[in-house]
């Protein structure tokens, strides 16, 4: 753990002064990434940002005695911490506005979905979950495979064959079960 | 691979994933662990967790992708305003130098004891004004008491008895 985190866990002034002035972006930039740009929203991501550091210091710094330097970089863990602050900010507003606006009648629970061939249900093993998300990625998002490794903190390379594995694992099911 | 391949490849995954079946969610993945696995930290039973739950919710997924491209710009400075609120949160400890703690120290005991001698004055004080004033009244009320009862003994001594003189003397209409 750094100088100023160890100071600013003592309640040292000087160290969360320095702590502010080092983070406060990082802070920022999640809280903003969230929240959307406008001017308006300018105002409004300053008042979660504070509301970060509100919670980072709130029963003697309780959150942030949470992080642990061993497994991660502060500015990653800041960075989920203001992004989870942020996203409980918006489902307050959006709760705000539900029960400000006339909410609507209860309507029945929506029909649980059905698939289109009901007969043709996925063993959940067919794919491991990185072939799933690779191919999620590549797919859905059109990410090419340098972007994937990025995402998943693996080089391009072995996208490739994982997406090379997961295609070939389809096409042997699928020509069991008979074409798609 | 070829544009026919990828071609293929695109419907079988969305082939596989219209009809896969979605996975219960699990519990909250909690932030260090998300940090461990963002940083390339995570053990690879952690990492395997997480892929799975990213590849089921949406939302992880996103947080993943927004982190990463974070990651691709530098970090831009926050307003004044932020960083001047945040500082408010802690305000500075009183920093009082050795000296002047060990002087009011000093005084500190200095004072207990003249603190002590201005009880014990002021209860002795007290205690012989209450007792004063207890004697004085208890002495007026005897003295009174016993004036009372001198008083009652000097009025027998000088009032006669009428009516037993008059029975032992006779009354005047009697003797006529």
């Amino acid at each position: 753990m750094d100088d100023v985190l160890e100071n600013c866990l003592r309640g040292r002034k000087w160290a969360w002064d320095a702590f502010v002035d080092r983070y406060a972006g990082v802070i920022f930039a999640a809280v903003g990434r969230v929240l959307g740009r406008g001017r308006d929203r300018t105002e409004e991501a300053e008042d979660v940002a504070q509301d970060v550091f509100v919670r980072l210091v709130r029963n003697d710094f309780a959150l942030l005695r949470r992080y642990d330097p061993d497994r991660s970089s502060i500015t990653t863990w800041l960075t989920i911490v203001s992004r989870s602050v942020a996203i409980d900010h918006l489902r307050r507003r959006r709760l705000q506005a539900v029960s400000l606006d006339d909410a609507p009648p209860t309507t029945a629970p929506p029909e649980p979905q059905t698939p289109s061939t009901p007969t043709a249900e996925h063993p959940m093993e067919l794919l491991t979950a990185r072939q799933k998300l690779v191919l999620q990625l590549i797919y859905d998002r059109d990410m090419d495979p340098e972007a994937v490794g990025r995402v998943l903190g693996i080089s391009a390379q072995t996208v490739r064959s994982t997406k090379h594995k997961a295609l070939q694992r389809l096409r042997e099911y699928y020509e069991k079960e008979g074409p798609p | 691979m070829s544009e026919r391949e990828d071609k293929l490849g695109c419907r079988l995954w969305r082939e596989y994933a219209a009809r896969r079946t979605s996975v219960p969610g699990g519990p909250e993945i909690a932030p260090n662990l998300l940090a461990a696995y963002l940083d390339g930290k995570a053990d690879p039973e952690a990492v395997e967790r997480i892929e799975a739950r990213m590849a089921e919710d949406p939302d992880l997924l996103e947080a993943v992708l927004e982190f990463r491209r974070l990651q691709d710009f530098p970090t831009p400075p926050a307003p004044p305003a932020v960083a001047i609120r945040a500082k408010s949160l802690v305000v500075p400890a009183v920093q009082v130098p050795h000296a002047v703690v060990a002087a009011a120290g000093r005084w500190w005991q200095k004072l207990q004891w003249a603190a002590a001698a201005a009880v014990i004055i002021v209860a002795g004080l007290g205690g012989y004004s209450f007792g004063g004033d207890t004697f004085l009244a208890r002495q007026t009320a005897e003295q009174r008491a016993a004036a009372q009862v001198t008083g009652e003994i000097e009025d027998l001594i000088s009032e006669p008895d009428l009516s037993v003189t008059g029975q032992a003397n006779g009354s005047p209409e009697g003797q006529s």
